[in-house]
């Protein structure tokens, strides 16, 4: 019976599995497949004949090396910021006790019910009266405040019990002190968990690049990839090939950062 | 050991971020807007159109200290064969001592209004820009008036309140491609001159015939997802928009209309000649003909190119469409056209003018196999089968032309897809034919203004 649930188990998770990995697989394998055979019907999973034809056309038509820098430096810095006012901010909000800080969090807290879509008008305009419209940093510094990983973070310096904190004050510590040397290193789980997300959201990102920028090079890889959807047409071809290519700079940082995230992962579940 | 892995990452994430900082020069400091000029002020190229005269072509810019850089804003060109950066190639390479080059900025057509919008909202508007319409942003275009282009050089109406404001780059025009090898194996001819036309009915018995002799044909016939398209058949059937002596009087409900409507209903319904997946736009019908499993496709000459690319395994041709009481089709196209308050209007206009030689102009059209929007233009295409489009445009009544004519008087009363939305809800079993016309009409009047039934 122990034995049967296990293999249950292991064909369910298989199951999952396939079924989250068969679409991407399917894209992978498409993109050597030639515009004649992506629609033939009945549809054949391999391609018949193999092909890097799509892979040439898109690298002909897209400066991917420029793509990627773009997008790689929004991701990067967004990403940083956002972990480093999510943790502050969390880390305050918990952990201090000022009148009307409680107010001030549930008016943070508010903003998660108004869509992006509904302030991006005004935030257009303050991004523009910065100076930051056609630049990099318009596409960040919009982004960086996320009251989803300010509450991550509050939440998890709640746990933190008040002792460690008071005891580092007598021991002399000021209070950047303890965030940085005391509270940060603990909280790293959560820190890996809101550095993959934002990786994720500002990696994909589509809608502040397209009212940010408007000149070529500064446009990220979503950018570049929306062109090939036409009025009237789409060329299914290059689109399958560079959306691979689109994703091996994140697969080579899952590859390399994998221990942490997996990790990270497990110790949030722990953490619970 | 893992204090050295989390080492070497944060010096990693360091090394990686001071590179990304030094090497993007981040911030918006390099003022290289796209349209702008990179020296102080360039030399304006002399215009020798002289009101009241008669015109002249601007004159090319004697070579100037500081370049000027024009931005053309255009989606779809490499999608559609790169004809306009082919041709932009050749204007640089001719005014490479000039000091005048272009700049193509291409995003996608989703994404163009709302580039649009934000750049005029902020003063930065590119100098050129190429699009399905311009009336829309009416008040930031530049009239055309002081340069040597006419509303007679162009087959689309590019005018606005008496004054010619852009240019017609290329035309498109609705209409009929099959499935050549079904055909042919199902010995079915097809109609490639005007007294071959079918009718309605022929047609459905031609493709339903195609269909049994076809093993892996099972689709007579799939329709865009198309106001346009749509239209085009209703046309066919007697359809008008807008009285002819009266364009005031709203006269899409009639008897022609209602038999038009039954008729596309009927090709939904069980043992119709098409799908409702396909009718309702779930499916794709461009890429839904590409399986093969098809028999006719009704779209335009825009589909040329990506079947000539992604068509191998069987044949296809364009043909006529079939008429019912009228051979119709209904044009669209795209404008080029010079955007006002940039600082580059002159420059803008000699491009304009420069493109809009015969010389260039054919290279346009040509390359990206595109109906011309000029008048007088005798491209030679590399695919074939654009005659067909050619005769369709030809051939079809006025009454789409005129209809659009009296929708462009109505610019900002936005009515693009009520057709469409009531076909929607009629092949979903919500509406009848009735339904469909009491639905347009209350839309159409509610919106319009000064137009009655």
């Amino acid at each position: 019976m122990k034995q049967l649930k296990s293999v249950l188990k292991y064909v369910i998770s298989f199951g999952v599995a396939f079924i989250w990995i068969f679409p991407v697989l399917w894209l992978l394998v498409s993109s050597f497949k030639g515009g004649n055979e992506l629609f033939r019907y009945p549809l054949t999973f391999f391609p018949e004949v193999f092909t890097l034809a799509n892979y040439e056309a898109a690298l002909e038509q897209f400066n991917f090396l420029r793509y990627i820098f773009n997008t790689s430096f929004i991701t990067l810095v967004a990403s940083v910021i956002t972990i480093l006012m999510s943790s502050m901010c969390g880390y305050a909000l918990a952990k201090y006790k000022y009148k009307w800080l409680n107010v001030f969090f549930f008016c943070l807290l508010a903003t998660t019910m108004l869509p992006t879509e509904v302030i991006m008008r005004p935030s257009f305009t303050v991004l523009y009266k910065l100076g930051l419209y056609d630049s990099l940093w318009g596409c960040i510094i919009p982004t960086v405040g996320t009251m989803t990983g300010v509450f991550l973070m509050r939440q998890f310096f709640i746990t933190v019990p008040n002792e460690l904190i008071e005891s580092a004050r007598i021991d002399g510590a000021n209070e950047g002190r303890i965030f940085t040397s005391l509270m940060l290193p603990i909280c790293r789980a959560q820190v890996a968990i809101l550095a993959i997300f934002s990786f994720r959201w500002r990696w994909n990102d589509y809608i502040w690049p397209l009212l940010a920028l408007r000149t070529p090079e500064k446009y990220t890889l979503q950018l570049a990839l929306r062109t090939l959807s036409g009025a009237e047409a789409v060329n299914w071809t290059v689109l399958l090939s560079a959306s691979v290519i689109t994703m091996i700079p994140v697969l080579i940082v899952f590859i390399i950062f994998n221990k942490q995230i997996m990790t990270a992962n497990m110790s949030s579940g722990v953490k619970g | 050991m893992r204090k050295k892995t989390a080492k070497r990452t944060a010096a990693m994430a360091a090394v990686l971020m001071a590179a990304s900082v030094i090497v993007s020069g981040c911030g918006n400091k390099g003022g290289d807007s796209a349209g702008g000029k990179s020296g102080t002020t360039a030399a304006p190229a002399s215009t020798a159109a002289a009101d009241g005269g008669a015109k002249e072509t601007t004159a090319a810019p004697e070579a100037r200290k500081d370049a000027v850089e024009l931005e053309l804003l255009i989606s779809d060109d490499t999608l559609e064969g790169g004809a306009m950066a082919t041709v932009v190639a050749k204007f640089n390479e001719e005014h490479k001592d000039k000091g005048i080059q272009v700049k193509m900025n291409e995003i996608a057509y989703a994404d163009m209004q709302t580039q649009i919008q934000n750049r005029a909202a902020v003063g930065e508007l590119p100098a050129l820009i190429k699009l399905s319409n311009f009336r829309n942003y009416i008040d930031y275009v530049l009239p055309l008036d002081g340069s040597s282009l006419t509303q007679d050089d162009f087959l689309l109406d590019v005018s606005y309140e008496g004054k010619i404001y852009a240019t017609s780059i290329n035309t498109t025009a609705v209409g009929l491609f099959i499935n050549k090898t079904a055909f042919d194996a199902a010995g079915v001819a097809y109609p490639l001159t005007e007294d071959e036309r079918w009718t309605w009915d022929e047609f459905v018995a031609a493709v339903n015939e195609v269909v049994e002799k076809n093993d892996n044909v099972n689709t007579g016939l799939v329709i865009d997802h198309s106001q346009q398209r749509i239209g085009t058949i209703l046309y066919q059937f007697g359809m008008n928009y807008f009285d002819p002596a009266d364009e005031t009087r709203f006269a899409f409900r009639s008897e022609e209309t209602k038999k038009g409507i039954d008729f596309i209903l009927d090709m939904y319904k069980d043992g119709g000649i098409s799908k409702a997946s396909v009718g309702a736009g779930t499916e794709n019908a461009q890429d839904v003909f590409k399986t093969g499993t098809v028999a006719a496709h009704l779209a335009g000459n825009w589909c040329m190119n990506d079947y000539t690319t992604n068509i191998t395994d069987f044949e296809w041709c364009p043909v006529l469409m079939p008429k019912e009481q009228n051979a119709a089709t209904c044009l669209g196209g795209n404008y080029l056209y010079a955007m006002d308050g940039t600082g580059l209007e002159e420059d803008a206009i000699y491009f304009l003018e420069w493109f809009y030689q015969p010389e260039n102009y054919t290279l346009y059209c040509e390359t990206g196999n595109y109906l011309p929007g000029k008048t007088g233009i005798n491209p030679a295409y590399t695919v074939e089968g654009l005659d067909i489009f050619n005769m369709e445009i030809n051939n079809s009544i006025t009454q789409p032309r005129y209809d659009s004519s009296i929708f462009t008087k109505h610019t900002g009363e936005n009515v693009d897809n009520i057709v469409r939305d009531a076909f929607d809800r009629a092949i979903g079993g919500e509406l009848d034919s009735d339904g469909v016309m009491d639905y347009v009409v209350k839309e159409h009047l509610g919106i319009l203004s000064n137009v009655h039934e």
